[in-house]
Protein backbone atom coordinates (compact mmCIF):
# COMPACT_ATOMS: atom_id res chain seq x y z
CA UNK A 1 0.00 0.00 0.00
CA UNK A 2 1.50 3.43 -0.98
CA UNK A 3 1.93 6.17 1.47
CA UNK A 4 -0.74 8.30 -0.46
CA UNK A 5 -3.47 5.63 0.47
CA UNK A 6 -3.00 5.02 3.61
CA UNK A 7 -5.42 6.69 5.98
CA UNK A 8 -3.55 6.34 9.11
CA UNK A 9 -1.67 9.70 10.10
CA UNK A 10 -3.71 11.20 6.71
CA UNK A 11 -5.47 14.75 8.01
CA UNK A 12 -8.66 15.19 6.53
CA UNK A 13 -11.83 17.38 6.33
CA UNK A 14 -14.72 15.80 8.28
CA UNK A 15 -17.59 16.65 10.18
CA UNK A 16 -16.82 16.09 13.94
CA UNK A 17 -19.59 15.57 16.47
CA UNK A 18 -19.09 17.23 19.76
CA UNK A 19 -19.98 15.17 22.86
CA UNK A 20 -23.63 15.49 23.30
CA UNK A 21 -24.25 16.30 26.90
CA UNK A 22 -27.50 17.60 28.77
CA UNK A 23 -30.32 18.58 28.38
CA UNK A 24 -30.60 15.95 25.28
CA UNK A 25 -32.90 17.54 22.80
CA UNK A 26 -34.92 14.71 20.80
CA UNK A 27 -36.23 15.05 17.86
CA UNK A 28 -39.53 13.55 17.02
CA UNK A 29 -40.57 14.15 13.55
CA UNK A 30 -41.49 16.55 10.74
CA UNK A 31 -44.78 17.46 12.60
CA UNK A 32 -43.66 17.02 16.51
CA UNK A 33 -41.95 19.46 18.86
CA UNK A 34 -38.43 19.01 19.67
CA UNK A 35 -38.31 17.04 23.01
CA UNK A 36 -36.19 18.25 25.36
CA UNK A 37 -34.59 15.65 28.36
CA UNK A 38 -32.60 17.58 31.18
CA UNK A 39 -30.57 14.15 32.40
CA UNK A 40 -29.64 10.69 30.86
CA UNK A 41 -31.09 8.86 34.17
CA UNK A 42 -34.38 11.28 32.97
CA UNK A 43 -34.43 9.48 29.70
CA UNK A 44 -33.40 5.88 31.71
CA UNK A 45 -36.30 6.37 33.53
CA UNK A 46 -38.46 7.32 30.80
CA UNK A 47 -37.29 3.96 28.76
CA UNK A 48 -37.48 1.79 32.07
CA UNK A 49 -41.17 2.63 33.33
CA UNK A 50 -42.94 4.54 30.43
CA UNK A 51 -41.51 2.27 27.08
CA UNK A 52 -39.70 5.19 25.53
CA UNK A 53 -37.54 3.77 23.04
CA UNK A 54 -33.72 3.91 23.47
CA UNK A 55 -32.77 4.54 20.12
CA UNK A 56 -34.09 8.24 19.82
CA UNK A 57 -32.85 11.15 16.88
CA UNK A 58 -30.53 13.01 19.40
CA UNK A 59 -30.03 16.92 18.09
CA UNK A 60 -26.18 17.50 18.53
CA UNK A 61 -23.97 19.93 17.10
CA UNK A 62 -20.85 19.08 15.05
CA UNK A 63 -18.22 20.86 12.63
CA UNK A 64 -16.50 20.44 9.40
CA UNK A 65 -13.27 20.80 10.65
CA UNK A 66 -9.45 19.12 10.12
CA UNK A 67 -8.74 16.33 11.80
CA UNK A 68 -6.07 13.64 11.57
CA UNK A 69 -6.70 9.70 11.30
CA UNK A 70 -5.06 7.47 13.72
CA UNK A 71 -6.25 4.02 12.44
CA UNK A 72 -5.39 2.18 9.13
CA UNK A 73 -8.57 0.50 7.50
CA UNK A 74 -6.88 -2.05 4.69
CA UNK A 75 -9.88 -3.92 4.39
CA UNK A 76 -12.51 -1.10 4.49
CA UNK A 77 -14.02 -3.94 6.61
CA UNK A 78 -14.97 -0.73 9.32
CA UNK A 79 -16.16 1.81 8.20
CA UNK A 80 -15.76 3.99 11.35
CA UNK A 81 -12.48 6.06 11.93
CA UNK A 82 -10.85 6.76 15.33
CA UNK A 83 -9.41 10.63 15.05
CA UNK A 84 -8.11 13.26 16.63
CA UNK A 85 -9.85 17.02 15.93
CA UNK A 86 -6.99 19.75 15.34
CA UNK A 87 -7.43 23.21 16.63
CA UNK A 88 -6.14 26.67 15.75
CA UNK A 89 -4.85 28.81 17.94
CA UNK A 90 -5.66 32.51 16.86
CA UNK A 91 -8.40 32.64 19.67
CA UNK A 92 -5.84 31.08 22.54
CA UNK A 93 -3.76 34.07 24.92
CA UNK A 94 -0.81 34.86 23.68
CA UNK A 95 1.21 33.16 26.06
CA UNK A 96 -1.11 30.01 25.66
CA UNK A 97 -0.07 29.93 22.13
CA UNK A 98 3.51 30.14 22.81
CA UNK A 99 3.96 27.81 24.95
CA UNK A 100 2.27 25.30 22.10
CA UNK A 101 4.51 26.57 19.21
CA UNK A 102 7.64 25.22 22.03
CA UNK A 103 6.08 21.85 22.09
CA UNK A 104 5.76 22.52 26.25
CA UNK A 105 2.66 21.38 25.70
CA UNK A 106 2.13 17.16 25.80
CA UNK A 107 -1.20 17.37 25.06
CA UNK A 108 -1.62 19.51 22.06
CA UNK A 109 0.93 18.58 19.37
CA UNK A 110 1.86 21.76 17.11
CA UNK A 111 1.19 21.74 13.53
CA UNK A 112 3.02 24.57 12.02
CA UNK A 113 0.88 26.67 8.87
CA UNK A 114 2.43 24.34 6.09
CA UNK A 115 0.09 24.00 3.02
CA UNK A 116 2.44 21.25 1.74
CA UNK A 117 2.53 18.46 4.80
CA UNK A 118 0.10 19.32 7.00
CA UNK A 119 -2.68 20.58 4.04
CA UNK A 120 -3.37 23.87 5.99
CA UNK A 121 -2.98 27.67 5.81
CA UNK A 122 -3.20 28.22 9.53
CA UNK A 123 -0.79 26.55 12.56
CA UNK A 124 -2.71 24.54 14.85
CA UNK A 125 -2.57 21.52 17.05
CA UNK A 126 -3.61 18.20 17.63
CA UNK A 127 -5.61 17.95 20.45
CA UNK A 128 -4.79 14.91 22.58
CA UNK A 129 -7.88 15.31 24.54
CA UNK A 130 -10.53 15.27 21.48
CA UNK A 131 -10.75 11.51 20.44
CA UNK A 132 -13.69 11.31 17.95
CA UNK A 133 -15.05 8.75 15.97
CA UNK A 134 -16.04 9.36 12.31
CA UNK A 135 -17.42 7.36 9.68
CA UNK A 136 -16.07 7.48 6.74
CA UNK A 137 -19.00 8.85 4.91
CA UNK A 138 -18.50 12.42 7.19
CA UNK A 139 -14.70 12.74 5.36
CA UNK A 140 -15.14 15.96 2.78
CA UNK A 141 -12.81 15.28 -0.07
CA UNK A 142 -9.62 14.08 -0.24
CA UNK A 143 -6.82 13.71 2.49
CA UNK A 144 -4.77 17.61 2.85
CA UNK A 145 -1.71 16.21 4.71
CA UNK A 146 -0.24 13.76 6.82
CA UNK A 147 1.72 13.11 9.24
CA UNK A 148 5.24 11.00 9.36
CA UNK A 149 6.11 8.19 11.15
CA UNK A 150 7.95 9.80 13.52
CA UNK A 151 4.78 12.31 14.64
CA UNK A 152 3.20 9.59 14.37
CA UNK A 153 5.16 7.82 16.87
CA UNK A 154 4.74 10.11 19.53
CA UNK A 155 1.47 10.81 18.97
CA UNK A 156 0.89 7.11 19.80
CA UNK A 157 2.55 7.59 23.14
CA UNK A 158 1.18 10.06 24.43
CA UNK A 159 -2.32 9.23 23.41
CA UNK A 160 -1.36 5.64 25.27
CA UNK A 161 -0.89 8.34 28.38
CA UNK A 162 -3.80 10.57 28.10
CA UNK A 163 -6.49 7.91 27.60
CA UNK A 164 -4.86 6.24 31.17
CA UNK A 165 -4.32 2.90 28.93
CA UNK A 166 -1.85 0.75 31.02
CA UNK A 167 0.31 -0.91 28.61
CA UNK A 168 2.45 -2.98 30.85
CA UNK A 169 1.65 -6.66 29.88
CA UNK A 170 1.43 -5.37 26.18
CA UNK A 171 5.57 -3.85 26.46
CA UNK A 172 6.56 -7.00 28.79
CA UNK A 173 5.68 -9.07 25.75
CA UNK A 174 7.46 -7.35 23.40
CA UNK A 175 10.07 -6.89 25.22
CA UNK A 176 10.58 -10.67 26.21
CA UNK A 177 9.50 -11.30 22.05
CA UNK A 178 12.68 -9.18 21.58
CA UNK A 179 14.85 -10.56 24.00
CA UNK A 180 13.83 -14.26 22.47
CA UNK A 181 14.98 -12.83 19.05
CA UNK A 182 18.33 -11.61 20.11
CA UNK A 183 19.01 -15.17 21.87
CA UNK A 184 18.23 -17.03 18.82
CA UNK A 185 20.42 -14.49 16.49
CA UNK A 186 23.01 -15.37 19.03
CA UNK A 187 22.56 -19.32 18.91
CA UNK A 188 23.10 -19.03 15.14
CA UNK A 189 25.93 -17.26 14.64
CA UNK A 190 27.03 -18.43 11.89
CA UNK A 191 23.60 -17.88 9.79
CA UNK B 1 8.63 1.96 45.98
CA UNK B 2 11.79 3.18 46.33
CA UNK B 3 14.53 0.70 46.50
CA UNK B 4 17.56 0.32 48.95
CA UNK B 5 19.58 -2.69 48.28
CA UNK B 6 22.07 -4.45 50.90
CA UNK B 7 24.54 -7.30 50.57
CA UNK B 8 23.29 -10.46 51.67
CA UNK B 9 26.26 -10.69 53.88
CA UNK B 10 25.38 -8.05 55.68
CA UNK B 11 21.83 -8.93 56.93
CA UNK B 12 21.05 -12.61 58.48
CA UNK B 13 17.11 -13.09 57.14
CA UNK B 14 15.55 -16.11 57.01
CA UNK B 15 14.90 -18.24 53.70
CA UNK B 16 12.00 -17.05 52.13
CA UNK B 17 10.39 -19.54 49.29
CA UNK B 18 7.55 -18.30 46.67
CA UNK B 19 3.76 -17.48 48.12
CA UNK B 20 5.31 -17.11 51.77
CA UNK B 21 5.82 -13.90 53.89
CA UNK B 22 8.09 -13.82 57.03
CA UNK B 23 6.73 -11.98 59.45
CA UNK B 24 9.50 -10.25 61.33
CA UNK B 25 8.00 -8.93 65.29
CA UNK B 26 9.32 -7.59 68.23
CA UNK B 27 7.33 -6.77 71.59
CA UNK B 28 6.22 -10.14 71.65
CA UNK B 29 4.24 -10.00 68.26
CA UNK B 30 2.36 -6.31 69.11
CA UNK B 31 4.49 -4.72 66.44
CA UNK B 32 5.73 -5.79 63.12
CA UNK B 33 9.21 -4.88 62.22
CA UNK B 34 9.34 -6.42 58.28
CA UNK B 35 7.90 -9.02 56.36
CA UNK B 36 10.04 -11.19 54.60
CA UNK B 37 9.26 -12.33 50.90
CA UNK B 38 10.83 -14.22 48.02
CA UNK B 39 12.03 -11.75 45.25
CA UNK B 40 9.41 -13.29 42.78
CA UNK B 41 6.78 -12.45 45.07
CA UNK B 42 7.87 -9.07 45.40
CA UNK B 43 8.27 -8.87 41.45
CA UNK B 44 4.61 -9.51 41.19
CA UNK B 45 3.34 -6.72 43.86
CA UNK B 46 5.57 -4.17 41.91
CA UNK B 47 3.47 -5.48 38.87
CA UNK B 48 0.36 -4.82 40.62
CA UNK B 49 1.48 -1.86 42.00
CA UNK B 50 1.90 -0.29 38.38
CA UNK B 51 -1.98 -1.55 36.92
CA UNK B 52 -3.09 -0.37 40.23
CA UNK B 53 -1.62 3.03 41.33
CA UNK B 54 -1.60 4.82 38.00
CA UNK B 55 -2.14 8.51 38.10
CA UNK B 56 -4.59 9.51 35.79
CA UNK B 57 -3.38 11.81 33.35
CA UNK B 58 -6.22 14.46 34.04
CA UNK B 59 -4.42 15.58 37.20
CA UNK B 60 -1.02 16.26 34.91
CA UNK B 61 -3.02 18.59 32.31
CA UNK B 62 -2.45 22.41 32.32
CA UNK B 63 -4.33 25.24 32.10
CA UNK B 64 -3.35 25.78 28.30
CA UNK B 65 -4.62 22.48 27.67
CA UNK B 66 -7.79 22.79 29.03
CA UNK B 67 -8.70 25.64 27.57
CA UNK B 68 -7.67 24.26 24.37
CA UNK B 69 -9.86 21.86 24.67
CA UNK B 70 -12.37 23.80 25.98
CA UNK B 71 -12.27 26.32 22.88
CA UNK B 72 -12.51 23.30 20.40
CA UNK B 73 -14.70 21.28 22.13
CA UNK B 74 -17.36 24.58 21.72
CA UNK B 75 -15.99 25.52 17.76
CA UNK B 76 -14.61 28.21 19.38
CA UNK B 77 -10.75 28.14 18.30
CA UNK B 78 -11.16 30.05 15.08
CA UNK B 79 -12.66 33.01 13.55
CA UNK B 80 -12.99 31.65 10.38
CA UNK B 81 -12.49 28.09 8.68
CA UNK B 82 -9.27 28.06 6.32
CA UNK B 83 -10.91 28.04 3.34
CA UNK B 84 -7.76 27.48 1.45
CA UNK B 85 -7.55 24.43 2.75
CA UNK B 86 -10.82 22.88 2.46
CA UNK B 87 -10.56 23.91 -1.16
CA UNK B 88 -7.10 21.53 -1.13
CA UNK B 89 -9.71 18.49 0.23
CA UNK B 90 -12.46 19.82 -2.54
CA UNK B 91 -9.90 19.79 -5.36
CA UNK B 92 -10.39 23.35 -6.36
Amino acid sequence: MSAAATLRGAIVWAIAPYAPKAPFRIWGGVDAPIATVETATELARLVRRRGLDAEQTFLTTGKLRPLVILQERPRHALPEHVALRIIRLEELARSHQEAIRSEREPSLFYLRADKAKYGMTKEGAIDLNAVVRIHESAIAGRTIGRLDASELRVIGERLAEHLDLDLTLLIERKARDMFERIAAIRERPDE
Amino acid sequence: MQMRSLSANDVRIPEPVPGEAISVEKYGGKTRKAVVIHPSDFDFFQRLLEIFDQTPYELRLTDTALIAHELGESGRDEQEIDHESLGLALGE
